[in-house]
């Protein structure tokens, strides 16, 4: 048996041009189908690890998912803004602990731009309850300063002192306010959530960028030099949401309803999870769509192999007789035909996991970029390593139809292949 | 030596058996030269010597011992150890070298590897015998001219010693000149491991200086020259 099996590995070795080809296809769809189940499962943990510790997040009446999407995650934009005595409402209400006003709508080079208020760094909370952290410097408390999520800082290559102006809207080059810099005096520790993305100011920094602003333009002829903007009043009118935090969690419900049903304006507030979930279901649609694709394409490289196995049976016709002829039993030639199918498949799978690798550490930073989504680079994990078994599993099932007709034709040929 | 009586066999799905033979025997170290048409059952003879090819009924002994009642995998070790066989063409795994294709007796016999003793000498030796140049050893056997192919195929299947060898056509893709060469060769190889020699062709020609000549015809009550 041993002899055999060691044949059957120098047979394959001089049949690695067609052999290579199916491992190709069987790698590439092995690499596929374990990226869609890596950036799922990254995006995933990116997503429940993005925000906790807060019991509700509220802004302007709009879709829930909406409000996660640019209250969290920055992206899109709010669609109406909230009145600040709103704010002070809901901040003031007997059952709320902390309350942290977020105004969105500048940006940074493309980094969106967070005004909110020194507490934001005490009360956020990310993954398990994990608080955030200076790398280095501390939190703004002059109007002109600026904390830099961990991302902006590396990719910017920004350090405490560097001096930086900010963008109006989200646009890379839109209208710049040039005129007042901002200086750097906290970098965040690295938290794999938006907030690594997001430059923080204060929220009397926004309305000071804007004083001689309307309509998002420069008012033309008007210009309030840095130096003269404490002689405005910098309480914002609006904010563009607020995250809240409760003395007893027992009560988010009934301050939900509360908000839900504000006199002042149309408001509206949303569990975190809940919503978080809300938006994961939405994607869930397109992941799993993804996966079943990718399946598909395992199927069709391991298709692929039988069909090349299948083929090299005819030509290796005589090679098997001759087995045979040395006293090989058909079930070695059946063994011979399956090892060889499995072996392809094997190798395939190792291939495709190291492929994956490699595409992860190319890719990873453009995805953290542009998708948010932090895709790192570790072991398989056991999701994946069962994912791996089970294409193992359908590769011999692939190889022992090849192994199958090769022991029917053994038996029919005997010593002499009748072609 | 070889000795088959009442020996019916017929392929699946035929009406009538393509071999019924009701007494055949040679004897160790005999010389045979088994002649008929082609289909004529021959090759269906020497897959059942094999033990490949099982008959429905009737007895197949070789050295004493009949095969027909051993298992399957009993038989395949019996031909791996007592049978060397050579084809007509294409005896060779192509992807091994020459001398890689002479030991796979060894590898697939115990018994064979014994009494090669030391089967690299001994591969050597039968290929030097046999007239194989040594540049020729370690070529894959893709690479070898038809007649090296079958030369080397005769030294694979003398290696070890077995106790009987099959040859089933192997000179008809030799041309004329070297056929009547590689017969002599095989013959005098035999008698030196005193093997016993069935040597199956439907060319008449190369009947001379075998101990025997027999006529599938004559021992096989089901020849009708036309079957398959």
């Amino acid at each position: 048996m041993k002899a055999v099996l060691q044949l059957a590995l120098k047979s394959a070795w001089a049949r690695r041009l067609t052999l290579g080809i199916a491992l190709i296809a069987i790698a590439l769809a092995a690499a596929l189908l374990l990226a869609v189940e890596r950036v799922r499962h990254d995006a995933r943990q990116g997503f429940t690890q993005s925000i906790s510790g807060v019991d509700l997040v509220v802004g302007a009446r709009t879709g829930g998912v909406q409000l996660m999407l640019y209250a969290v995650f920055h992206s899109g934009s709010a669609t109406n803004n909230i009145r600040w005595d709103s704010f002070e409402a809901i901040a003031t209400h007997p059952a709320v602990a902390w309350a942290v006003p977020l105004s969105m709508g500048d940006s940074h080079r493309g980094h969106p731009v967070v005004g909110t208020q020194a507490n934001f760094f005490e009360h956020f909370r990310y993954a398990n309850a994990q608080s955030l952290r200076f790398a280095s410097g501390k939190s703004f408390a002059g109007v002109f300063e600026a904390v830099l999520g961990s991302d902006v800082a590396k990719e910017l290559g920004y350090r405490v002192g560097d001096r930086i102006t900010l963008t109006h809207g989200m646009a890379e080059l839109g209208p710049d306010h040039a005129d007042k810099p901002f200086t750097v005096v906290g970098v965040l520790a690295p938290t794999g959530t938006p907030v690594d993305r997001a430059v923080h100011v204060g929220l009397e920094a926004i309305t000071a960028i804007h004083l001689d602003w309307a309509g998002g333009a420069p008012l033309p002829g008007l210009n309030i030099p840095a130096e003269h903007v404490q002689k405005f009043d910098l309480q914002p009118k609006e904010i563009t949401a607020l995250l809240v935090g409760l003395k007893n969690r027992a009560d988010v419900f009934r301050l939900q309803r509360h908000i839900n049903a504000y006199k002042g304006e149309p408001l509206l507030a949303v569990l975190p999870g809940v919503a978080l979930d809300e938006l994961w279901q939405t994607l869930a649609m397109v992941e799993r769509t993804l996966f079943a694709l990718s399946t598909l394409v395992v199927l069709v490289g391991l298709a692929g192999l039988t069909a090349t196995l299948l083929a090299s049976l005819n030509e290796r016709r005589r090679e098997l007789a001759i087995l045979r002829a040395l006293g090989a039993s058909p079930q070695a030639i059946f063994l011979m035909l399956t090892v060889e199918g499995l072996l392809v498949t094997a190798l395939g799978i190792l291939a495709g996991a190291v492929l994956l690798a490699g595409g992860i550490a190319m890719l990873a930073p453009l995805a953290q970029a542009h998708f948010g989504i932090h895709l790192s680079l570790r072991p398989p994990s056991w999701n994946e390593i069962a994912l791996l078994a089970s294409i193992l599993a359908t590769g011999l099932l692939a190889s022992l139809v090849p192994g199958w007709r090769a022991w029917r034709m053994s038996l029919a040929d005997g010593l002499t292949p009748r072609n | 030596m070889i000795a088959l009586s009442d020996l019916v066999f017929r392929w699946p799905g035929q009406a009538t058996p393509c071999l019924d033979i009701p007494r055949l025997e040679i004897a160790a170290g005999e010389r045979v030269f088994l002649h008929g048409p082609s289909g004529s059952g021959k090759s269906t003879l020497l897959a059942i010597l094999g033990g490949v090819a099982v008959p429905e009924r009737g007895r197949v002994e070789l050295l004493g011992q009949d095969i027909v009642s051993l298992a399957s995998h009993r038989r395949d070790v019996f031909r791996a150890d007592h049978i060397g066989f050579i084809f007509q063409q294409f005896n060779l795994l192509p992807w091994l070298s020459a001398r890689d294709n002479v030991l796979l007796p060894c590898t697939f016999s115990a018994r064979r590897q014994a009494q090669a003793g030391d089967p690299p000498g001994e591969a050597v030796r039968l290929l030097e015998r046999l007239d194989l140049a040594p540049s020729l050893w370690d070529k894959s056997a893709a690479e070898l001219s038809v007649g090296q192919q079958q030369r080397v195929a005769a030294v694979r299947a003398l290696i070890g010693k077995p106790e009987i060898l099959i040859a089933d056509e192997p000179t008809s893709a030799l041309d004329a000149p070297r056929q009547q060469a590689f017969i002599d060769l095989l013959l005098t190889e035999a008698a030196t491991v005193s093997a016993t020699l069935l040597f199956v062709s439907h060319d008449q020609r190369l009947a001379a200086h075998f101990d025997r000549v027999l006529s599938l015809a004559d021992i096989n009550r089901a020849a009708t020259g036309d079957e398959s």
